[in-house]
């Protein structure tokens, strides 16, 4: 098996090149470097304003359905951005390829705004 | 100097795919794509019922909302003329990309005709009752499209695809009641699992990919290598490629094993049935389990033809000599069967038990893709396609008489069972009979059905099929225990109460009906078994 292998070698080496030099700054920063402790050295960010809290908080669950609302006409567009580029060769074929396309997204739309997916409360 | 060797290897490499010009696409892609239409009649037909259904929905009154299984038993009756009508074609349509032939036919009037069913226990559920069902028959019309197009896909993509389509459909049908704990766990567990089966799932298919350079499954067997590639030396590179195809064969599997609930993909099982609304445990039982089969008999048929079919001098066929997938089939089938049969000894309430007999059950019906392939009395796709045909009158008996009871008792432990010998005599005698179909008792359908597969596996003969048969034989023995367990609470032990247990005239047709079919698959399986054998793939 080991001639199989062997043109991986190049990887390993570079695995291990990558590995030694990570950890061998690290260590050499932590042995040579001088140490300060002070309260601004210790905080998140040397410089800019002060975290507040934890940035994993809950947030509202009604945001979910704005997102979903917003990933049906995305994929509208990334529908849209390339029969536009080839529109004129596609001709007739294409429209209505599109259309059946925007009409069934339409029902979508339809569906969750007659259902109240567009209200916040 | 090695890795500008790769370089050059990578650049050099045959690509497939020429790309092709616009006029192309217009002279032969778009008639083509224009032909396929009229044969894709049927699944257009159940998606405009689907979508009606939900913008209906938006008009009824809450009070009439219910009413829309009618609608729902429409959208799956309408179709069954189409298919009939090109029953007998055979056609690639969309580019190689999904298939028309009596193969698919006759699984997509196999889900139409078995949502029914579904449809008419979700009528008489009481569990759905007093909410807006156009969501939820939307939803079960969306899955009954998904599984019809699993019946029909012959390309990696279209597998995958159509799996997901029912895959999340299932999801959300398990969770349907989110507010219940039971059900949102369930579905949390089936998102879980089913994502992880699919990821595997995509990277066998990349694999696959990647050694035949196709994703048609009529080229699954043509793998090829070159031979100047450095990674294959002459020693071992038909060891190496066989070695990959064998794990591209297992992770290809294992999303198919997730649809049917085989090992190693059957841990959702139990929890899953026992969190979703039983009318919804049904629908997963039966035609989620029938659909994995669909898939699976058209990727190994598809595997089975394609390696017969390569020429003499392919590199491939030493390879595919070398590559033994009944074997690994066979193996699973039994563990599959074993685990589901001890597992399901155990149990107290009646989902569950019908989960772990449901794994089991998945096992038995690997016995016959086992056996594609082989020179047979029975085929295995007849084998199969009939047991799953009597499983589904089964299956859909006991989760009918599992619904009706739970409508008046809102329990399906088994310790509620206690005395419905007398509280409720027809559930009872009904519930018996399935029960005994189930373990394959004569005359019922799961006597006919367990015996043309054990035909089938005995036919082919060598040791790892007797040993096969001889497995299975046990734990059909021992699957009786667990099953009888369920008729000697009903009949043997008194209950608390006496009083009698009402049900409504649908629900009876619905178990009416399936003990006609239990029975008329046990008298009239040959005029069944006729039309099983020709279901002839499209090559």
């Amino acid at each position: 098996m080991e001639c199989t292998l062997r043109p991986y070698l190049p990887i390993a080496v570079y695995g291990a090149l990558v590995l030694g030099t990570g950890f061998s700054l690290t260590l050499a920063s932590s042995i040579f470097g001088p140490r300060v402790r002070r309260l601004e050295k210790e905080s998140t960010y040397e410089c800019g304003s002060l975290p507040l809290g934890s940035s994993r908080e809950r947030f509202s669950v009604k945001f979910y359905l704005v997102a979903i609302l917003f990933v049906l006409f995305d994929i509208e567009t990334v529908f849209l951005v390339p029969w536009a580029v080839v529109y004129r060769s596609m001709g007739l074929f294409g429209l209505l390829e599109m259309l059946a396309f925007m009409g069934i997204l339409l029902l979508g739309f339809v569906y969750a705004w007659k259902r109240g997916g567009f209200d916040w409360e | 100097m090695h890795l500008l060797n790769h370089l050059q290897a990578l650049l050099t490499l045959p690509v497939a795919v020429t790309a092709p010009g616009v006029e192309q696409f217009r002279d032969t892609f778009y008639p083509a794509i224009i032909d396929s239409l009229k044969y894709f009649g049927p699944e257009t037909q159940v998606a405009v019922a689907a979508i009606a259904i939900l913008l209906l929905d938006l008009v009824l009154p809450i009070q009439f909302s219910k009413h829309l299984a009618w609608a729902a038993i429409l959208g799956c009756l309408a179709p069954l003329s189409g298919i009939g009508h090109y029953y007998e074609d055979s056609k690639s349509l969309f580019l190689g990309m999904l298939v028309i032939d009596p193969f698919a036919n006759f699984f997509k009037a196999f889900f139409l005709l078995g949502s029914i069913p579904v449809i008419m226990l979700s009528f008489v559920s009481r569990k759905l009752e007093g909410r807006r069902m156009g969501e939820y028959y939307f939803i079960l019309l969306s899955s009954v499209f998904g599984a019809m197009l699993m019946a029909s896909s012959t390309h990696f993509l279209t597998l995958f695809l159509s799996l997901e389509i029912l895959s999340v459909c299932s999801y959300i049908l398990v969770g349907y009641f989110r507010t219940e704990r039971k059900g949102a766990e369930a579905a949390l567990k089936y998102i879980i699992y089913g994502s992880i089966a699919a990821a595997i799932m995509g990277y066998g298919f990349s694999l696959w990919y990647g050694m035949t350079g196709s994703g048609e499954i009529s080229s699954l067997a043509r793998v090829f290598w070159s031979p100047e590639h450095e990674i294959y030396t002459e020693r071992n590179q038909q060891a190496l490629a066989a070695l990959t195809v064998t794990f591209a064969f297992l992770f290809v599997f294992v999303g198919f094993a997730y649809k049917i609930a085989a090992i190693p993909m059957h841990f959702w099982a139990p929890d899953v049935y026992e969190g979703a609304p039983t009318v919804v445990t049904a629908f997963l039982s039966v035609i989620s389990k029938a659909a994995g089969f669909a898939i699976l008999l058209r990727f190994l048929g598809g595997l089975s033809s394609s390696v017969s079919g390569l020429a003499p001098g392919d590199m491939a066929v030493k390879l595919w000599a070398g590559v033994d997938w009944r074997l690994i089939l066979i193996v699973i089938s039994i563990l599959t069967m074993t685990l589901g049969n001890l597992a399901a000894l155990w149990q107290t309430n009646l989902k569950r038990l019908m989960a772990y007999s449901s794994i089991a059950h998945a096992g038995y019906l690997l016995m016959g893709l086992s056996i594609l392939g082989t020179a047979t009395r029975y085929t295995g796709t007849q084998t199969i396609a009939f047991y799953l045909v009597a499983y589904l009158s089964m299956n859909f008996g006991a989760f009918a008489v599992a619904i009706l009871v739970e409508n008046r008792l809102n329990s399906s432990e088994l310790e509620d069972y206690k005395g419905l010998g007398r509280r409720a005599p027809f559930l009872a005698g009904a519930l018996t009979v399935f029960i005994f179909s189930l373990i394959g008792v004569p005359p019922t359908a799961g006597f006919m059905g367990k015996f043309h597969l054990f035909m089938g596996i005995i036919d082919v003969g060598g040791w790892p099929y007797y040993l096969l048969a001889i497995a299975a034989a046990m734990n059909t023995a021992l699957s009786a225990y667990y099953y009888l367990k369920i008729a000697r609470v009903m009949y043997f032990e008194k209950g608390s109460s006496l009083e009698l247990i009402q049900s409504s005239a649908l629900g009876r047709v619905v178990v009416v009906g399936m003990l006609f079919l239990t029975f008329y698959l046990c008298f009239c399986a040959d005029s069944i078994l006729k039309t099983t054998l020709n279901l002839g793939m499209h090559v």
